[in-house]
């Protein structure tokens, strides 16, 4: 056994190592709650590409596997004003979610939008108590999610040179006959999410497919959502969100300080501090903030900062879903605010199933009680989902701010035997009747319908 | 603030002498509670050198409100846990490897086990399952309370207690009447 000062050797070079690493990602600690408010109101203000959410995939090319998608065509449903249900409840969501998934003392990014998105479609695979639970949670039934998600991301403008926020999802499953999945749920989520199907062998290939496709869709800033595919895994049901916006008044070089941020214990950081004067005031009981709006002013970077002596958890625990979209409503445009806001990027990664259960969705995750039965049926038995992950990355610079978000919600079945095949005669077929001894049909036919 | 966070805090100050005074304090003793989650004591040297070196490295991740070896317990599981998800597996082409990770273990128990009683008490736990063992390992060996060990293991403090109200029960199965003291 090495000794200790060789141990100690090779941490110290270790730890030169990191340091390097975490420099030339300028990582500064930030009040959470920024990051919190940055999500909330990119998701308040969410521009889709025209038509239904998501992008639609039919041009995304695939040289592998059979794209389920080909035989489903999303019906236009047209867009309407965003319904008055919906944004209150979703900004609740985004707060308890926010709560429940983030560390005490560290910098933490959620998508609570990128989360629903992918709930939303399982949601739609679900029955009895589990979707029960996952309504609660929601704040809404689903199908007033649907139309709320539909609505309000269809409605919204956009201008792709100054600001765009993107959003795909893709529904991928285990090819091998073992699993069917219903077409219904398939085609309410191309209507709802715009969400492409692929067909997959769930193995190393897979994974780079599904880990291209994050790539590709959140412009290369997450560039892998997964390592591997276990045997259990029969679907994974995914959104990438990209935001990249311009400021409205990009800074100049003489904005532009190097100072100290002082850091969650007492420590002090070098950072690249950007100056400006904002005319976006918030305040409220110990906490005051600030709003810096992209270009067009369609999208905002709000900050909340609670006053001296008291933490952001304190500040984050008083705040509830009404609260905050209270404050987020109810700007003060008479101040000058004189700003500082650090250039920072960080990059988190959530498991947000144990989140998602103190939400309140249990049967969801458990094995024997999960009713996903609108999915499809596995020759496993029972589906469920096992985990969902979420990427995040923010960057904030004097040029404005790129955002990504990746969700995935792995459903698995509850065993899995790969001698199990289903064959469902629900579709045209040939059959005949034969004699085994010779192995000759005697009647050969063909059932195009049945007829009443 | 305890001890060992005094002396992190000395060593951030400038004070070399102090980190070396918690690495003989905690480094083989966290590769030992490492050992116990990866069973592979060469995978727990690296993953204990991996928590030192982001301690160095990233300082600031450390706040004062856990205990120091309760944080550092804690990173050290979570590596332990991430090591144990991408690990690929690997068979032993050669019986010296065996014998070398076996070696290995033997000098680890050396440095960490100081008495008999220690020795009897490592070997009856091992017997233990899993979470168990590293709750009776954080409050016995490592000295950590109830709710240090939970905050370690990402539990309630109920949990571990329970947990140790049953370990006690069975460590009087294996080792008698002492196995029951011994908590």
């Amino acid at each position: 056994m090495r000794t200790i000062e060789e141990f100690k050797e090779e941490i110290t070079q270790r730890s030169q190592v990191k340091a390097k690493r975490n420099k030339r990602r300028n990582i500064a600690v930030i009040s959470t709650c920024c990051l919190l408010v940055v999500c909330v109101v990119c998701a308040a203000v969410l521009i889709p590409p025209r038509g239904p959410v998501g992008r639609n995939n039919y041009n995304y090319t695939r040289p592998e596997g059979r794209d389920l998608m080909a035989s489903l065509k999303p019906v236009a449903l047209g867009t309407k004003a965003a319904p008055d249900a919906g944004a209150k409840e979703l900004a609740d969501f985004a707060l308890k979610l926010f709560k429940a998934t983030a560390k005490d003392g560290e910098n933490t990014l959620v998508s609570p939008l990128s989360a629903i998105a992918v709930l939303g479609m399982v949601a739609n695979g679900a029955g009895g108590e589990t979707l029960s639970q996952m309504e609660k949670v929601f704040g809404l039934p689903v199908d007033k999610l649907n139309d709320y998600l539909h609505s309000y991301v269809g409605s919204l403008p956009q201008s792709a040179d100054k600001y765009k926020l993107d959003m795909a999802n893709s529904i991928w499953f285990r090819d091998d006959g073992s699993l069917k999945v219903n077409q219904d749920f398939l085609q309410k989520n191309a209507d709802y999410y715009g969400a492409a199907a692929y067909a997959e062998p769930f193995d190393a290939e897979t994974v780079k497919n599904i880990n291209d496709w994050v790539k590709k869709n959140t412009d290369g800033m997450i560039e892998e959502i997964i390592d591997d595919i276990n045997p259990s895994e029969v679907m994974h049901l995914i959104n990438a969100l990209a935001f990249d916006a311009y400021w409205e008044t990009p800074y100049k070089s003489h904005q532009l300080l190097n100072t100290t941020f002082n850091g969650r214990h007492g420590s002090t950081d070098k950072v690249l501090m950007m100056n400006s004067t904002e005319s976006v005031y918030y305040s409220g009981e110990g906490f005051e903030g600030v709003g810096k709006p992209y270009k067009d002013g369609k999208y905002s970077f709000v900050a909340l900062l609670p006053e001296m002596g008291s933490s952001v958890e304190d500040l984050v625990s008083s705040l509830d879903g009404a609260k905050l979209y209270e404050i987020l409503s109810s700007p003060q445009k008479e101040f000058r605010v004189e700003t500082q806001i650090p250039k920072f990027e960080i990059e988190y990664e959530a498991q947000l199933g144990d989140a998602l259960k103190a939400m309140g969705m249990k049967d969801l995750f458990d094995s024997d009680l999960a009713d996903l039965s609108g999915i499809g049926r596995s020759a496993a038995g029972k589906l469920f989902i096992g985990s969902v992950i979420q990427k995040t990355y923010i960057s904030v610079d004097e040029n404005g701010t790129k955002a990504a978000a990746a969700t995935d919600a792995i459903a698995y079945a509850t065993g899995f035997d790969p001698n199990l095949r289903f064959v469902i005669l629900d579709r045209p077929f040939l059959y005949m009747l034969v004699d085994n001894q010779t192995n000759t049909p005697f009647f050969i036919g063909t059932v195009m319908d049945i007829e009443k | 603030m305890d001890q060992d966070a005094l002396l992190f805090r000395r060593y951030l100050e400038g004070d070399e002498s102090a980190f070396d005074k918690l690495m003989e304090g905690l480094f083989f003793r966290l590769v030992y509670f490492i050992d116990g989650i990866v069973h592979d004591t060469f995978a727990a040297e690296d993953i204990a050198v991996d928590v030192f070196a982001e301690l160095v490295a990233s300082p600031k991740r450390f706040d004062g409100r856990a205990g120091f070896k309760t944080f550092v317990f804690m990173m050290g599981k979570s590596r332990a846990l991430n090591y144990l998800k991408h690990r690929k597996v690997v068979e032993f082409t050669e019986l010296s490897e065996a014998e070398g990770l076996a070696a290995e273990r033997s000098q680890l128990e050396e440095k960490v086990l100081h008495s008999e009683r220690q020795r009897v008490l490592a070997e009856a736990i091992a017997q233990l399952p899993e979470q168990m063992r590293q709750a009776v390992h954080l409050v016995y060996f490592e000295g950590l309370s109830y709710a240090q060990a939970a905050k370690a293991m990402d539990m309630s403090a109920k949990y571990v207690d329970n947990m140790l109200q049953r370990a006690k029960k069975q460590l009087a199965g294996i080792i008698g009447e002492e196995g029951r003291e011994l908590l």
